[in-house]
């Protein structure tokens, strides 16, 4: 596992992980709610792109609706070594927090 | 809102999107924004939800990095081929390398001259804000008249212009201790560890701060505001204490005004840069002036910080608040100076000099460091600038060359469909290229060459210019002009030929190209003779200035400077100058001992108004010296009229005066003057003995009339005129003769021979700088004459083959092509020569004894690069000529 995470990459997997399967405009609307700010689509996508050259999420076509003028929409989908990318990014995160001495 | 009206986005976002989003995301992308579009107007303001719409669209200009080649065209990259270019170099491997070097070489020269003078003109730059620092400098006016300036002010500038100016935010004043007295450093008090230190100054606090000094050890905030408070250099902590921890260690300061103080060590510093105008690697705090004893009534902190009439002792540097007019600071002072005057008619004129600009201003008294010779900063950078040229002019004409050798393959490539535009940037870019490769080629050799050229262009670090980003913009900008100017030839000319005609062969070279590269070797052998001649006058002054005569004999003599250290004297303190003579008059090898206030070969600093009557018209301006007698035995000076001293207590009101000193009396026969009496300041003196001129200061500046007077006291050096012979075995008698009479101190001496020729240090290096760049820039020409004669010998081969079938001899065909270079190079030797010989007469005015320059000069430079062009051009031509003819006609 010799890949780095970025942050947004890092935050972006786990949110794919969390819907077991995504596409962009889905992540973006679950991006704002969680983090109460705002992303612009392209930004996903390219971090998506990213991961998905990383071996870290795969991608198939999915069917195409009215809501998108007619256009197709791909579905993003966690692999193993991503799962265990983000496992681990989080553990180290989370030892060090535990380490951190604690405000009041 | 009606939920099943399809919403349709803005069409111009969609437009943004696809033109830059590559084609195989289009549809996801415009897909996923549409959605979100559609939530976001369903969730409130539908104008809103446009203007994301649009941020999003915008956004997806980050695709462009990842989008079809075909979207935006970075067209020129398609239309380089470095392979093409290698296969080029490849092939033409012997002007590839000559190609190369030269213009390496010219670029090494050029870094090492330009980061030279741009380093000595941006002196004082490391200081932080110093934009609004300031040097206080004061001149003595007489009416309008400059008396004299002086870097240094008076004791109370520095503390009145804080407390009176509102504009001067601090100040910092030094003393230079060392420059004024000799000073003595002991380690401990009984200790042999003593050394000579010519670099201690007396500071004020706020030195450290606004002379941007760092500190190693010890805190900026109050450093130095004690009395017994120093800091010291890192070498000197090296050399004191081997590097341990200095602070708080203890120093013992001697003079030899007989102060005797010891110092705490409150901090330890970074060398101080040597690209300042200020020198000094030990910082006494100027409290520990004040704890000095009271002179004549006056208290030690009157006279080093409060005295409105002292002398000018002190460098004070003023911090401005910014855009504080100058007459704002120095108008309050300068009323306080001349308030106290009572002379009429004089008056003091305070100026401040912003610190970045002293190094390259004019001399003045009171300077810690020599200024920057600006004449020669601007030889050696008009010097760097013509070996660049001279290396770039091979560089086109050899790029050029070996284009036109390339003609066919052009107008193959043209057959073969290749457009004008791609010909174009193919030949630039390898001209670019190979530009780089002997910038890179240049940079190496720059490397390893370094610590060659910081012996006569020392600069502070190795990659100084490339510390400053617009210097290094500047370089990559020459580098990049350099190799477009050179590939524009063949570029548009080559690429505008057309193809049927270059590949029948009737291909000729135009006449525009040859006038211009023969103007260009015209330039070339010009520069060459002018570097010849320049390099000619520069050794041959300097070996004149070595090698000429005197009018005394420097050999053999010793100098040993007064000790410092006069408070661990065993004996009584009277005379230890005597003790020191008798005990050294018995050595066998001692022919003379002298002593004297200023040692030959430094500048004669005293000014004395003389007069042969009281009228004040008649008064002549000579420099005096004051010695014991056998001054003049030891340095062999011959006494033409009269006699020299015979003690300094008969000869008290005597004075011996020099040739000059007679001829600007008026006087002719020296003996007229024996006996007369002169008139010096206030008293009369009787003239007892001339003495023929001889060269006290260096042979760069004129005798000026000099007087000699004799007396007991106030002489620091001592001259030991030695036996030739085993020197090594005389010195250490000195030394254990000095070292009984003065314990407790160092025993430092050096020849006078040597402090001589140290005079012309700068004039040498200058020479062997100019020697250096000039080699390599002939050598540059004579890599282009030689390229340029080899490709010329294949332009005309055919016609070479055509002569000898004919029946010419080797010798007729060679002398044939040489004759036009011969032309040319007679030609430039005849436009140079004069101009040379112009310039170097204007730097050699500037010397009082001089050189004539003789038919030399005008011969020399000019055959030389006959010679050596006829060498370089023989070289092919002969080889040419040999082949048998066969093979030159035979590939019709």
């Amino acid at each position: 596992m010799n890949q780095t995470l970025g942050a947004l990459e890092e935050l972006i997997l786990l949110l794919v992980l969390r819907e077991r399967e995504s596409y962009g405009a889905e992540l973006v609307k679950v991006y704002e709610e969680h983090t109460q700010k705002s992303i612009t689509l392209p930004a996903v996508v390219m971090v998506l792109k990213r991961l998905e050259k990383k071996k870290m999420l795969k991608s198939y076509i999915g069917d195409p609706s009215a809501q998108r003028g007619g256009r197709r929409k791909v579905m993003y989908e966690a692999t193993e070594l991503g799962y265990r990318s983000a496992e681990e990014a989080v553990k180290v995160k989370t030892q060090i927090w535990d380490m951190v001495p604690k405000l009041s | 809102m009606n939920k099943n009206k399809p919403i349709s986005p803005p069409k111009f976002a969609e437009w943004l999107v696809k033109l830059f989003c590559r084609k195989d995301y289009l549809d996801e992308v415009l897909g996923d924004i549409h959605e979100i579009y559609c939530w976001r107007v369903e969730e409130g303001n539908k104008a809103i939800a446009a203007l994301r719409y649009f941020l999003d669209a915008f956004s997806a200009i980050r695709f462009i990095r990842i989008q079809n080649k075909t979207t935006v065209k970075l067209n020129f990259l398609n239309m380089i081929s470095l392979k093409v270019t290698l296969r080029t170099f490849k092939r033409n491997k012997f002007q590839t390398a000559t190609n190369i070097f030269g213009l390496g070489c010219g670029f090494m020269v050029f870094l090492a001259i330009f980061q030279y003078v741009t380093f000595e003109k941006s002196y004082d730059s490391f200081i932080p804000e110093n934009e609004n620092l300031y040097r206080v400098n004061s001149t003595l006016l007489k009416d309008t008249t400059t008396v004299f300036e002086t870097a240094k002010a008076i004791p109370a500038v520095g503390k009145a212009a804080l407390e009176l100016v509102p504009q001067v935010v601090s100040y910092a004043k030094l003393f230079n201790t060392s420059s004024s007295n000799n000073c003595v450093i002991s380690l401990d008090v009984n200790s042999k560890n003593t050394f000579n230190e010519s670099g201690i100054m007396h500071a004020t606090p706020a030195t450290v701060d606004l002379l941007g000094i760092t500190l190693i050890e010890g805190n900026s905030d109050y450093v130095l505001d004690e009395p017994y408070e120093v800091i010291i250099s890192k070498s000197l902590q090296q050399k004191y204490f081997q590097g341990a921890l200095a602070t708080g260690r203890t120093i013992v300061f001697d003079d030899d005004d007989e102060n005797h103080e010891v110092l705490t060590v409150s901090g330890v510093f970074e060398d101080y840069p040597g690209d300042s105008h200020l020198d000094f690697d030990m910082l006494i705090s100027f409290e520990t002036l004040f704890t000095r004893e009271e002179k004549r009534g006056k208290t030690a902190r009157f006279r080093y910080d409060e005295d409105w009439e002292g002398r000018h002792d002190f460098l004070t540097y003023l911090k401005l608040m910014p855009n504080t007019k100058e007459s704002e600071v120095t108008g309050i002072l300068e009323k306080m100076i001349n308030a106290p005057i009572r002379y009429p008619g004089y008056s003091y004129e305070l100026n401040l000099m912003p610190v970045t600009d002293i190094h390259t201003s004019n001399a003045i008294r009171g300077e810690v460091k020599a200024t920057a010779d600006l004449p020669r900063l601007n030889i050696l950078m008009i010097l760097g600038v013509f070996v660049l040229l001279l290396a770039w002019v091979n560089f086109i004409n050899l790029t050029t060359a070996t284009a036109l050798g390339r003609a066919k393959e052009t107008g193959m490539r043209k057959v073969l469909g290749g457009t004008r535009k791609q010909l174009v940037w193919q030949f630039l870019f390898e001209s670019v290229f190979t530009g780089f490769l002997a910038f890179t080629l240049g940079l190496v050799i720059f490397n390893f060459a370094f610590p060659y050229f910081n012996e006569f262009l020392p600069v502070s670090n190795k990659w100084y210019l490339f510390g400053h980003i617009n210097f290094t913009l500047m370089i990559a900008g020459i580098v990049l002009v350099s190799g477009v100017v050179a590939g524009v030839y063949p570029a548009l000319v080559l690429s505008g030929f057309k193809p049927v005609t270059v590949l029948k062969g009737v291909f000729k070279t135009s006449g525009n190209g040859l006038i211009v590269r023969k103007v260009l070797v015209v330039f070339q052998a010009g520069i060459s003779v002018f570097l010849i001649t320049g390099l000619l006058a520069i050794v041959k002054q300097v070996d004149f200035m070595i090698n000429n005569d005197l009018g005394m004999e420097p050999d053999q003599v010793m100098v040993i400077a007064k000790p410092g250290n006069l408070n661990m004297l065993t004996e009584d303190k009277g005379d230890v100058k005597t003790l020191f003579k008798n005990r050294l008059s018995d050595k066998s090898f001692v022919k003379n001992h002298a002593v004297t206030d200023a040692i030959p070969g430094s500048v004669l600093r005293k000014k004395r108004d003389i007069n042969l009557t009281e009228n004040e018209e008649n008064e002549i301006e000579a420099r005096a010296i004051y010695v014991e007698y056998d001054y003049l035995k030891a340095l062999d000076v011959p006494v033409i009229a009269g006699r020299d001293f015979r003690n300094t207590t008969t000869d008290e009101k005597a004075v011996i005066l020099n040739e000059s000193a007679v001829k600007a009396l008026g006087v002719t026969d020296p003996n007229e003057l024996l006996n007369e009496r002169l008139y010096e300041g206030d008293e009369w003196l009787t003239i007892i003995g001339v003495i023929s001129d001889y060269h006290h200061t260096s042979l760069k500046t004129e005798v000026v009339p000099m007087m000699i007077r004799t007396r007991s006291w106030g002489l620091d050096y001592h001259l030991i005129k030695m036996e030739g012979g085993a020197i090594q075995e005389n010195l250490q008698e000195v030394e254990e003769v000095f070292a009984s009479v003065f314990p407790g101190n160092p025993f430092d001496y050096f020849f006078l021979d040597d402090h001589f020729v140290k005079n012309y240090e700068q004039e040498e290096r200058f020479g062997r700088s100019f020697g250096f760049f000039a080699l390599i820039a002939i050598l540059i020409a004579g890599i282009g004459l030689y390229s340029l004669s080899s490709f010329i010998t294949i332009s005309r081969s055919k016609e070479i083959g055509i002569r000898k079938v004919l029946g010419a001899k080797v010798i007729t065909i060679v002398n044939h092509l040489n004759k036009d270079f011969v032309i040319l190079i007679v030609l430039a030797s005849l436009i140079a020569t004069p101009l040379s010989i112009w310039a170097v007469q204007i730097w050699l005015d500037a010397f009082p004894y001089r050189i004539t320059l003789g038919v030399l000069f005008f011969v020399v430079p000019g055959l030389a690069i006959l010679l050596l062009s006829l060498l370089s051009v023989s070289v092919k031509t002969i080889g040419a000529s040999r082949i048998n003819p066969v093979m030159l006609l035979h590939r019709e």
